[in-house]
């Protein structure tokens, strides 16, 4: 079989009348090239020709048919990437940001539960500590007025064993004896030792009561450190944990749109593809 | 009769363009069997994805998935649940929940247009069978047509073969007497076999073929196409659908010189 003009430039060492020729009938069977810094002709797979390449193998009919299947296919391919990366510039998808976006709107949405618990557990520690100073207001009044009571009754025992004492000594006619002062001493005396230890075992318990109160408070704002701590960790491990699907669901959707806008890739059964493509939604 | 007229007769030439309609009826079945599965899957295809309400049910589908991905996370916050407050982990169990409910039926929409997708390959292949079948009886239709042609052709090749010698004899024998036969009585003469001999030192006539021999042409094979049925010019060649092929009538010889042909009647060249 003689050989194509095509497959006889492509044999040639071709001068530049032969290279123009050389690229219409490229042209003409649909086979893509380019053109060196030297002028020369380059058909990938086949490089620039002439000499000694093969040309006839190169160029005969079934491998242009070949050649023309994959530029067809490449000019497809091209198409379709073109469609895609106009989606991906149009349109960019940064997952981190998706997921500070969803984290923000998941935090919105979990927010009022977290402050309800907070402040429920609040109210509860509040009112114990409103009600442990109130008792020890309490508790401290009630000492006072013990102290009180106690220091009055006192007083007047004390007044009358002296009023008894003197008049003791005035009836046996030693009223100015040393013994009558020496007598209202001792009772001064004991009576000063029962207030002080009276007043001593008071304020022994109110600094009991005062200490309680205040290692409650203490405990109480221990209490509230770790449950602030709890909640925050809690909440922060399920802004994440709810946010991260979302973000990944909204990727799904991105691609999903992103394939629906690109088409059915060159080579591939419109069907099938539209079938799996909602698989991506799962 | 002239020979070529036996190859013209209408017996051949209605058993040829029968050979001829019917092989080209099967060349164009088979021709269009080989990408009949391919457009049929297209245009299936075609039909299946825009004619078809399942493929619009599932867009609906889809339209209220998306819608159902954006509204399930406002539906557990407390105002669209008379004030309650529902724990991170109820939350999240609800919109799961209502988004499995709107994705349920997209995915058992697109499961089952997959299977109908699949039953395509079914429909393809039982219509591609049976064309096959078409396709085979139209060969077998071909085949018996070109065989009946063949007959008739071969029929009228001998009746041909026949004519030509008579005509070649008759040729032979005017010659003979115009340039060889010596008035009588002057003692010369050829005899039947010295002629032959004699025709043939004159180069008039070729040498004979023994018809076991395959005939081989002297004369170069036309260039040219024409009309099936059609003698070279040399008379060795017959024009057919396939092109040129050897030709000869039997029992007859060809001198080289074609010359010799011109002028006789029903011989056109």
């Amino acid at each position: 079989m003689n050989d194509s003009l095509l497959q006889q430039l492509a044999g040639t060492d071709r001068n530049p009348m032969q290279e123009q020729e050389y690229r219409r009938e490229l042209d003409k069977s649909g086979i893509p090239y380019t053109i060196d810094a030297q002028g020369k002709t380059i058909v990938e797979g086949f490089g620039a020709g002439g000499g000694s390449a093969d040309g006839r193998g190169f160029f005969s009919p079934a491998n242009i048919l070949i050649q023309q299947s994959i530029a067809a296919y490449t000019k497809q391919l091209d198409e379709y990437n073109k469609k895609y990366n106009q989606y991906t510039s149009n349109n960019p998808f940064v997952f981190d940001e998706v997921l500070k976006e969803e984290s923000a709107k998941v935090k919105e949405r979990l927010d009022p539960y977290y402050t309800q618990t907070l402040g429920d557990y609040l109210q509860g520690v509040e009112t114990q500590r409103r009600r442990s100073l109130q008792d020890e207001r309490t508790l401290l009044s009630e000492l006072q007025r013990n102290t009180d009571t106690y220091t009055g009754n006192e007083r007047q025992q004390l007044e009358d064993a002296i009023d008894k004492s003197q008049q003791g000594f005035a009836d046996a006619g030693v009223y100015d004896s040393g013994a009558r002062l020496r007598e209202e001493g001792r009772i001064k005396a004991d009576s000063n030792e029962r207030t002080d230890e009276f007043n001593y075992n008071q304020e022994q318990r109110a600094n009991a009561y005062k200490l309680s109160t205040e290692r409650g408070l203490e405990d109480s704002r221990f209490q509230e450190g770790l449950k602030r701590r709890d909640l925050a960790t809690d909440q922060a491990y399920q802004v994440q944990a709810q946010a991260i699907p979302e973000a990944q669901s909204r990727q799904k959707l991105y691609e999903f749109q992103r394939q629906q806008f690109a088409g059915t890739p060159p080579g591939v059964n419109p069907i099938n593809y539209q079938n799996s493509l909602y698989g991506l939604l799962g | 009769m002239d020979p070529i007229s036996y190859l013209d007769s209408p017996d051949v030439t209605q058993a040829r363009n029968t050979a001829n309609q019917t092989q080209q009826a099967y060349s164009n079945a088979q021709a269009e069997g080989m990408t009949l599965p391919q457009r049929l899957t297209e245009a299936l295809n075609k039909k299946f994805s825009t004619n078809n309400p399942m493929v619009q049910q599932r867009e609906g589908q889809l339209n209220n998935y998306l819608n159902v991905l954006d509204t399930s996370q406002s539906s557990v916050l407390p105002e669209n649940n008379n004030g309650t407050i529902f724990s991170p982990i109820q939350q999240a169990n609800l919109i799961n929940s209502r988004r499995n409910a709107a994705f349920t039926p997209l995915t058992t929409t697109n499961y089952l247009l997959g299977l109908e997708q699949g039953g395509i390959g079914d429909v393809v292949d039982s219509v591609g069978r049976a064309y096959g079948a078409d396709v085979q009886r139209m060969q077998g239709q071909a085949e018996a047509a070109r065989n009946n042609y063949l007959d008739v052709y071969g029929l009228a090749k001998d009746k041909a073969a026949y004519a030509a010698q008579a005509l070649a004899d008759a040729e032979s024998k005017r010659r003979w007497e115009a340039e060889f036969k010596k008035p009588s009585g002057s003692g010369g003469g050829l005899g039947g076999l010295d002629l032959l001999k004699e025709l043939k030192n004159l180069g008039i006539l070729n040498g004979e073929t023994t018809g076991d021999e395959p005939f081989k042409p002297t004369e170069p094979r036309p260039t040219t196409l024409t009309t099936p049925g059609k003698i070279s010019l040399g008379g060795q060649w017959v024009a057919t659908n396939n092109g040129w092929v050897p030709f000869q009538l039997e029992g007859a010889s060809y001198p080289s010189n074609t010359n010799i042909y011109k002028g006789m009647p029903g011989l056109s060249f």
